[in-house]
């Protein structure tokens, strides 16, 4: 009896220590740098990436997070999806966040999935979209958003929204073409593939970054495209890393996904995927403490 | 506080374990006159009553949180070079390569500014970091000799950069010291940057002048350039540096001949009277220079005259040649240097009197001259102005790129992530464990044997 009840408590608290430290390690946030080399950018451009926030807080109105981003000093802020989460939706959340963020620096915002499902009732599958009023352009979902205020009260913060659309950012004397994807594979065409073509194909001398929330349908269709880097988010860092092995699953690649955070090279594609700074719903990041990418081009 | 405890933890279980082992084996060697098997059979009655699961567990607990933490305040991280040079112990410009480099003060603080790092300074950093090669080789024997191309940058946290994680800043610092090492070492393209305000308002064959040097100082630049890489290709234009090269000189033989030849043919000047007079007194020294190599050259033909006879013709030297073979070298003797001097003399002679023939065309066309086609003059140093800026544009695009290239492949650094330490550091935790445990239930038998007797 008293060796059972050694082992209840003994496991009680080992699980209580593991609990605990998941806590704690999901409370803050690591930076992790890369650097890239391109002709097209004369002086050094930082760009700062912010994945899959869904609606977390670190610090009161988010000021730790706000605070690093400040002191890093970024030329650019992208942010690759998921900023809320699809169910319950906090948009003010994402409009104070898009705000404070645009007082540092340039905000480009491309929707992930979440969005997605939150601005226009489902996430922008083929299905869904083949058989929804699009009007005539394929590539444009402005009809189909169900509060276009929303859209608004987010374009009021000064951040640029990209939904399949494309801006230029000068910086430092250097063109910076930021591209915005949020489809999946399946949508890819005939939902964003004109899109990405023009993007591709206009201004080969700017330097062109390509946010796509989710990494899958760029290296399905694009690997070899004339786009020096893509920026994605979206698998979490496989929510459960395991040392030594990498993440544990992803939702489109299922177990041990490739892409699940880092850095990759393929066919010419610099793809930079970040392990996010949130997660949503259970189970909950383990080994796998949320991080802020900073990349600075040369 | 916690830096301390973290940092001496491993040593800490290892005493901690090492002692309960000793203490146990000693009152075991005390005991060990009751036999062997006594103790054995003792071993066996009372090892399953024993309940120190929760305390192996609260260590094995405390090894997988600190453990994994000591590896924030321990790591280290290699840098590669890999350019032809490194090998040599240069740097890509031929300079010495300086390993401190890696710690000098500007790669410290661009590392500080880069991760926007509080607390901590250039010296906190220094202190705690630290540079060795690979392969330490030494100048006693030629054997021993090495130059190393990998550097090894190993950090280990001081109080003051603890709270900053090792692997983060080796990342920091390696990244700094790469940017440092482009910017000083990298192609430096400003010279492509045409700047033609000097040669505003200056005279129709100045401004040829002019081009043809600008021309030149292009076509130059890129053939050096084509010498460290001749088959590098532009991925936008397409261009080599030879092929930009080619450009330039094209420029030079066509278009500023062209205007060359037709400022003379047209005799034209922005104030004739002027340059005529500013050749004119050119001329005068230029014949003064033309006597005086005429005068230097009938000299060393006069010594030769008199001293032939009197000096050595020939002198041959033994010598062995690369391959150890030995023949006999004839060397330079008096005549010869005679000889060199004359022939140099002539030639400077001939090369004066060129210039000073020139100068009387050009003063010949010039002279009663109106002027009036002075439109198309302009015309041409526009189009040659024009042409050049986009070589120069070309070339500076196609510097730039393979700049951008060559920083990717100068050198690598990989910093040693926590992560790919993991297979190391579950053993590590593992062999702790099992060395508590094992050191923990030698002490509780052998005291628990003491406790019985009692």
């Amino acid at each position: 009896m008293k060796r059972i009840l050694t082992g209840i408590i003994s496991a009680g608290i080992t699980i209580g220590v593991i609990a605990a430290w998941i806590i704690w390690s999901n409370s803050s946030f690591e930076e992790t740098f890369y650097a890239m080399e391109s002709y097209k950018i004369e002086e050094t451009v930082r760009v700062i990436v912010l994945a899959d926030l869904h609606q977390r807080s670190f610090g009161p109105g988010n000021e730790t997070l706000l605070g690093r981003v400040r002191a890093l000093r970024p030329d650019l802020l992208l942010i690759a999806g998921d900023l809320v989460n699809k169910g319950d939706p906090d948009w003010d959340y994402a409009v104070d966040l898009c705000r404070e963020l645009a007082e540092i620096a340039p905000v480009y915002y491309a929707m992930g999935n979440h969005e997605n499902e939150a601005l226009y009732g489902q996430d922008l599958n083929k299905k869904f979209l083949d058989g929804a009023a699009l009007g005539e352009d394929p590539e444009d979902f402005s009809p189909l958003l169900l509060n276009p205020r929303v859209w608004e009260d987010l374009e009021g913060t000064g951040a640029i929204l990209l939904q399949n659309e494309a801006a230029t950012a000068e910086v430092k004397g250097a063109a910076i073409r930021i591209g915005g994807l949020s489809t999946n594979a399946s949508s890819f065409w005939p939902h964003s593939g004109q899109f990405v073509t023009r993007f591709v194909e206009e201004d080969p001398e700017s330097f062109k970054i390509l946010i796509s929330h989710r990494p899958e349908p760029v290296m399905e269709y694009i690997p070899d495209a004339a786009i020096d880097l893509t920026v994605s988010g979206h698998n979490h860092g496989g929510v459960i890393r395991i040392p030594g092995v990498g993440g544990l699953f992803s939702g489109a690649e299922g177990l041990f996904p490739v892409y699940d955070g880092g850095w990759y090279e393929r066919e010419g594609m610099s793809l930079l995927i970040s392990r996010g700074l949130g997660s949503h719903g259970l189970p909950p990041r383990v080994f796998n403490q949320p991080e802020l990418v900073i990349l600075d081009i040369n | 506080m916690l830096f301390q405890v973290i940092d001496n933890y491993r040593l800490a279980l290892t005493g901690v374990s090492l002692l309960l082992a000793a203490c146990g084996l000693l009152v075991l060697l005390n005991r060990s006159r009751q036999g062997l098997r006594t103790l054995l059979a003792e071993y066996r009655a009372v090892r399953r009553s024993w309940s120190l699961g929760p305390l192996v567990l609260a260590v094995f607990l405390l090894n997988c949180f600190l453990l994994p933490a000591s590896l924030r305040l321990h790591t280290s991280a290699e840098i590669t070079l890999h350019y032809s040079l490194a090998s040599q112990g240069l740097n890509p410009n031929g300079t010495r390569f300086n390993q401190a480099d890696i710690l000098s003060a500007q790669v410290l603080e661009g590392a500080i500014e880069k991760g926007a790092l509080e607390g901590i300074t250039a010296q906190d950093l220094k202190n705690a970091i630290q540079v060795r090669p690979v392969v330490q080789g030494n100048s006693y024997s030629e054997d021993a000799y090495f130059i190393s191309t990998q550097f090894v940058v190993q950090y280990d946290a001081s109080s003051e950069t603890a709270s900053q994680d090792g692997e983060k800043l080796l990342t920091l610092v390696t990244q700094a010291y790469k940017d440092w090492f482009v910017k000083s070492y990298s192609a430096n393209s400003s010279i492509l940057r045409l700047d033609f305000s000097s040669a505003e308002g200056a005279d129709y064959l100045d401004s040829c002048l002019f081009l043809a040097q600008t021309a030149q100082s292009i076509g130059e630049y890129m053939r050096s350039m084509s010498g460290e890489e001749p088959a590098f290709r532009s991925s936008a234009s397409g261009e080599t540096f030879q092929s930009v090269s080619a450009l330039a000189y094209e420029v030079e033989e066509t278009l500023v001949e062209r205007l060359e030849a037709y400022v003379l043919e047209e005799g034209i000047s922005r104030d004739p009277g002027q340059y005529v007079n500013r050749l004119e007194v050119a001329n005068v020294f230029m014949r003064f220079n033309a006597q005086k190599a005429a005068a230097s050259n009938e000299n060393m033909l006069e010594a030769i005259t008199m001293y032939e006879d009197d000096m050595a013709r020939i002198v041959l030297v033994p010598t062995y040649d690369t391959n150890n073979q030995f023949y006999m070298s004839q060397t330079r003797i008096g005549v010869d240097d005679f000889a060199a001097n004359a022939n140099h003399y002539a030639d400077e002679k001939i090369a004066v009197q060129e210039k000073i023939a020139y100068n009387d065309h050009v003063i010949g066309q010039l002279s009663g001259r109106s002027g009036g086609a002075e439109d198309k003059a302009e015309a041409l140093i526009g189009q040659i102005r024009r042409e050049l800026t986009r070589i120069a544009g070309l070339a500076e695009e196609l510097v730039k790129e393979y700049n951008a290239r060559q920083a990717n492949r100068y050198m690598t650094a990989v910093v040693s992530s926590a992560e790919a330490q993991a297979m190391k550091l579950a053993a590590e935790i593992a062999a702790r464990t099992v060395l508590f445990a094992a050191g923990l239930r030698l002490c509780w038998f052998s005291l628990a044997g003491g406790r019985k007797r009692r």
